[in-house]
């Protein structure tokens, strides 16, 4: 019974989200508070449906309930537990569950939060949410239902993909997802401003931490996504612009453009009209994501099995609120009061420069992605955007914003000052060249863009240090003062400062990547191959089962200046029921890199052919987009943009016997 | 029908969320919109310079254009006028509660949702197995069981003829070989063997299968089975004479009754009907089949013997026409006249000499 009701009370979360569409935005035109007041509730009930749903699908997989179709596909019951949960959404079906659920929890959270909202702007804002939900729910209704059941009921499910038996699906996808529905909530703040008419101050500090959340999560996403292919997929590389990559990354560009501007419109009541554009876009790209992944115009590791009904319901989501997003904006921007004024040269300037780059960058990414898929359906030819093209085009955008950042990050707000600015990075520039510099001549090999990029890197660390500090010190303050001070400062001038410096460290990552070494070789055991500082010796290959599968391991030792440093084990798996094996890479972190080694063959004669690098400080691409979450979260807990901070501020107002 | 109990509880609960608020007669809260915002913002700067977080020229600047934007605020007015109350309103959007909620989810559960359908957790499941007495959940008892006790001799004689039933031949072939593994050469089961190979080469007697019967009938030669797949060894290597003996000879002694008497009837007249296959010669084929079997149980109906010959010479059969004449002459032995009616038969029909 409990499938049937999960499945009956996403039905009834489906009607709750028409009403919550319909009755609020009625309310806020006819200005009737008790319309407008349905939408909190409905949220909360759409959420507690949904999730009664979720776990309902969730206690099928657990118990293998192999009478609902979507366990029986993607499910065993052999399967260990952590895999039977995160399995729920490794699937079409079970995805697009916990889509829905983070939709309505984003919107349920707005209910709840948004107690100190303007009423008719909350309630525009959850009749948008609702109108996105409902789409959403219709389309896993009608098309992708995951409480499908089958008679006579199978003995044994199909089992799951064996590359999605890793923790990495455990975290990968919800990080992401909350990312992706979470700029939901900018795009429902936007249109629901739009429809309200009104665009002020209020409205930038509450769009605020909902864009920085959104943000934060996908950032999060997309780099675990990164170091989960990176060891899984066993190819050695961390970014490969595989479209559905790119797909995530877009709405990030445009995203990280949105959370800079949404600071610019609440402390400057300026650029209203392009942070409503950008807040637009960015859930328009999050949509463009999902059409990609899921309607089977590519194939990747990603996509899911597709039909071509799911295609064109997902088109047609798609061009709703693209479409109608951008016809609202169209016609209502004019009538928006534009707001403070500024020179060019300031912090305000500087991140419209900040913008206009990211938005390039994504402008060329969005090329590189869907040329290729345009090409092949109009004229039939396969070709594929690699690398290179990004190479050139987005990644000298990116580098020239980099080298831009400091200097902007330290420049006043409306009227700043660019020599001044330029003085106080003097020394943080000074430093990155002499790092460059020494990189340059101490490294011999390698690509010149290496000791460059470091060097990049360094300035980005170093400006975001220069920024705290010269905001800290005065002129004769003492050293205690000067770290009273710091402490003082903002959360979310601390949080700008670590995003930045963790850029800086990728970045470090990133162009340490051309000092990596590659190899390859068959290896009989006793033989060596050098990576290198280092040298892998084939100890032995075998064979190996696990729970549910058979692996042929190489065992190598890694030798470093003929010592021991550690060991490494790569082989190929079949799973059981699945014929293609999957290759299991070895990794070996040492300090800040890591040795990877990935097995292509087992030859009869018990030789083993082999790929290894070694990658020298590649976890900082990881470490610093960590770094950038922090930061992030620093910015988000700062009481400035805490959510309820109206309501408290005008009791802390009533308190000094003001009126509020 | 238990589920309809939770079913409408849920539906309450989803109607109430929408009604509760409706019912609620409390004023629109006087947010203020820019002006409170501003005001709290001055709050805001001047407790921040009092805990020295902002210089105070820094503050100055800061709460001069708060202000600036405050006045600007309260010169556009307040935003959050109340509209006019209003009763149809109010009824309308409950009459969306209380009547489109239930009729969406009621009408897309209607036609997407199985009410009557149970959970079936594994474990249920697995449990239910252990009892259940239909076909599929039996053979899944016995593998399991054989999975853990290969030699069980019982177990593979129960699975072996249900291989076959459900058309899982090459297990058939697996399983017969396990009992000749176990209970030694024997007739029974090389024709079992033999019998799934040829079903799963989809009815051609392969090579494999023939030696495989041959063996069978070295150690019983009446082994009905390695007899039948023998003769039609015969059949497929275009020997039609000498396939119709072997179905003779195996009618013999079989009590009509018996299925596998049918069974080789309906070969026999696919035979005799194979010259000309189209759908009369097929009824006529069969008749003719039926008339052959009898008059080889009784041999003594001189009429049947010419009816015989006549029907072979007709369907374009010489071959077992004479076959026919020759087992006639042999019938009729004793009898001086009907074995001269049936030469003189076999004269008007041309043949026989």
């Amino acid at each position: 019974m409990t499938v049937e009701l999960g499945h009956y009370a996403l039905i009834l979360a489906l009607a709750l989200a028409f009403v919550q569409m319909t009755v609020p935005l009625w309310g806020s035109l006819a200005r009737d508070p008790a319309l407008m007041r349905v939408g909190r509730m409905a949220a909360w009930a759409s959420f507690g449906f949904v999730t009664f749903s979720y776990a309902a699908l969730t206690m099928a997989y657990v118990n293998s309930d192999f009478s609902v179709l979507n366990v029986v596909m993607n499910s065993h019951s052999a399967k260990p537990l952590i895999y039977k949960i995160s399995g729920v959404w490794s699937n079409h079906e079970g995805s697009m569950m916990l889509w829905v659920l983070i939709l309505v929890l984003f919107a349920a959270l707005v209910a709840w939060r948004g107690g100190g909202m303007p009423e008719r702007l909350l309630a525009s804002v959850l009749s948008v949410q609702g109108a996105i939900a409902f789409a959403f729910i219709l389309f896993v209704v009608v098309t992708s239902n995951p409480f499908e059941r089958v008679f006579p009921i199978p003995v044994e499910g199909q089992g799951l993909n064996p590359v999605l038996q890793d923790p990495g699906l455990a975290i990968h996808p919800p990080l992401l997802y909350l990312g992706y529905v979470g700029f939901s909530i900018a795009y429902s703040f936007a249109v629901g401003a739009l429809i309200h008419g009104r665009i002020d101050a209020v409205f930038a500090r509450f769009v605020r931490p909902w864009t920085l959340l959104a943000w934060l999560f996908l950032t999060l996403g997309i780099s675990m996504g990164s170091y989960w292919a990176y060891y899984e997929l066993g190819w050695g590389g961390w970014w490969f612009w595989d479209p559905v990559e790119n797909a995530s990354l877009m709405p990030w560009l445009m995203g990280t453009a949105l959370v800079h501007c949404t600071v610019v419109m609440e402390k400057r009541d300026a650029l209203k009209v392009w942070t409503i554009l950008l807040a637009i876009l960015t859930f328009s790209l999050s949509l463009l994501g999902a059409f990609i992944v899921r309607s089977g115009v590519l194939t990747s590791v990603h996509s899911f099995a597709s039909d071509p009904t799911r295609g064109v319901f997902i088109l047609g989501i798609l061009t709703f609120f693209v479409g109608g997003g951008l016809a609202l904006f169209a016609w209502r921007a004019p009538m928006l009061r534009q707001g403070g004024l500024f020179a060019a040269v300031s912090r305000e300037g500087a991140l419209i420069v900040n913008n206009l780059f990211l938005a390039a960058t994504c402008a060329a990414v969005l090329i590189g992605t869907l040329y290729p898929l345009a090409l092949e359906a109009i004229s039939g030819a396969a070709i594929s955007v690699g690398a290179p093209f990004f190479n050139a085009t987005a990644v000298p955008l990116v580098v020239m914003l980099l080298a831009f950042l400091p200097i902007g990050q330290t420049l006043a707000w409306k009227r700043g000052n660019l020599l001044g600015a330029a003085q106080r990075m003097m020394v943080a520039l000074g430093i990155s060249i002499l790092v460059s510099l020494v990189m340059l001549s101490m490294v011999h090999g390698g690509p010149v863009a290496a000791p460059l990029g470091v060097g990049l890197g360094a300035w980005l660390i170093l400006g975001s240090v220069s920024e705290i500090m010269s905001r800290s010190w005065r002129r004769g303050a003492t050293l205690r003062i000067f770290v009273a001070r710091a402490f003082g400062l903002p959360r979310a001038a601390w949080g700008a400062a670590l995003a930045h410096a963790g850029i800086g460290v990728t970045v470090i990552g990133i162009a340490a990547t051309g000092w990596g070494v590659e190899n390859l070789g068959v290896l009989k055991p006793g033989e060596r191959i050098e990576i290198g500082a280092y040298s892998l010796v084939l100890d032995k290959s075998f064979v190996r089962n696990g729970q549910g599968f058979r692996e042929d391991v190489a065992r190598f030792s890694v030798m470093e200046n003929g010592g021991f440093a550690g060991a490494v084990e790569t082989g190929k798996r079949v799973h059981a029921g699945r014929y293609m094996p999957t290759t299991e890479a070895g990794i070996l972190t040492l300090g800040l890199g890591q040795v990877y080694a990935s097995v292509n063959d087992f030859h009869a004669d018990g030789s083993v052919s082999l790929k290894a690098y070694w990658k020298p400080l590649v976890l900082l691409i990881w470490l610093g987009s960590l770094l950038m979450a922090a930061g992030g979260g620093l910015a988000l807990i700062d009481r400035r943009s805490r959510i309820g901070i109206v309501v408290r501020s005008k009791a802390a107002a009533l308190l000094a016997g003001r009126p509020a | 029908m238990l589920i309809w109990l939770p079913i409408a509880l849920l539906t309450g609960v989803a109607v109430l969320a929408v009604l509760l608020p409706l019912g609620s007669r409390s004023k629109a809260r006087d947010e203020g919109g820019d002006v409170a915002f501003y005001r709290a913002r001055l709050t805001e700067i001047e407790g921040d310079a009092a805990r020295g977080l902002i210089e105070p020229q820094d503050a100055e600047a800061a709460k001069i254009e708060a202000a600036r934007f405050l006045l600007a605020a309260e010169r556009s007015g307040p935003d959050e006028r109340e509209g006019a109350f209003s009763l149809g309103r109010r009824r309308g959007a409950a009459l969306i509660g209380l009547v489109l909620v239930p009729v969406i989810a009621l009408a897309f559960y209607g036609v997407l949702g199985a009410p009557d359908r149970a959970d079936a957790p594994y474990a249920e499941q697995q449990a239910l197995l252990k009892t259940s007495t239909d076909i599929d959940s039996l053979m899944l008892r016995v593998e399991q069981q054989l999975a853990a006790h290969p030699d069980d001799v019982k177990g593979w004689q129960v699975i072996a003829p249900i291989y076959l039933e459900v058309a899982r031949y090459n297990d058939a072939v697996k399983a017969y070989l396990q009992l000749l593994r176990l209970k030694g050469p024997n007739a029974a089961d090389f024709s079992g063997q033999g019998e799934a190979l040829v079903l799963a080469a989809e009815g051609v007697v392969t090579s494999e299968a023939r030696q495989v019967f041959e063996q069978a009938l070295a150690l019983d030669g009446t082994q009905l089975r390695a007899r039948y797949y023998s003769a039609i060894a015969l059949e497929q290597d275009g020997d039609r004479v000498g396939a119709l003996a072997r179905y003779r000879e195996m009618l013999q002694g079989l009590p009509d009754t018996n299925g596998a008497a049918g069974a080789i009837r309906a070969r026999m007249a696919a035979l005799i009907g194979a010259a000309e296959p189209s759908g009369q010669n097929a009824m006529i084929a069969g008749m003719v089949a039926q008339l052959d079997a009898k008059l080889e149980a009784d041999g003594s109906d001189r009429d049947g013997w010419i009816k015989l010959m006549r029907s072979y010479q007709v369907l374009g059969q010489r071959a077992n026409a004479e076959d026919a004449l020759v087992r006639a002459r042999k019938a009729m032995a004793s009898s001086s006249e009907g074995l001269a009616a049936i030469n003189a038969a076999a004269q008007e029909l041309g043949f026989g000499n």
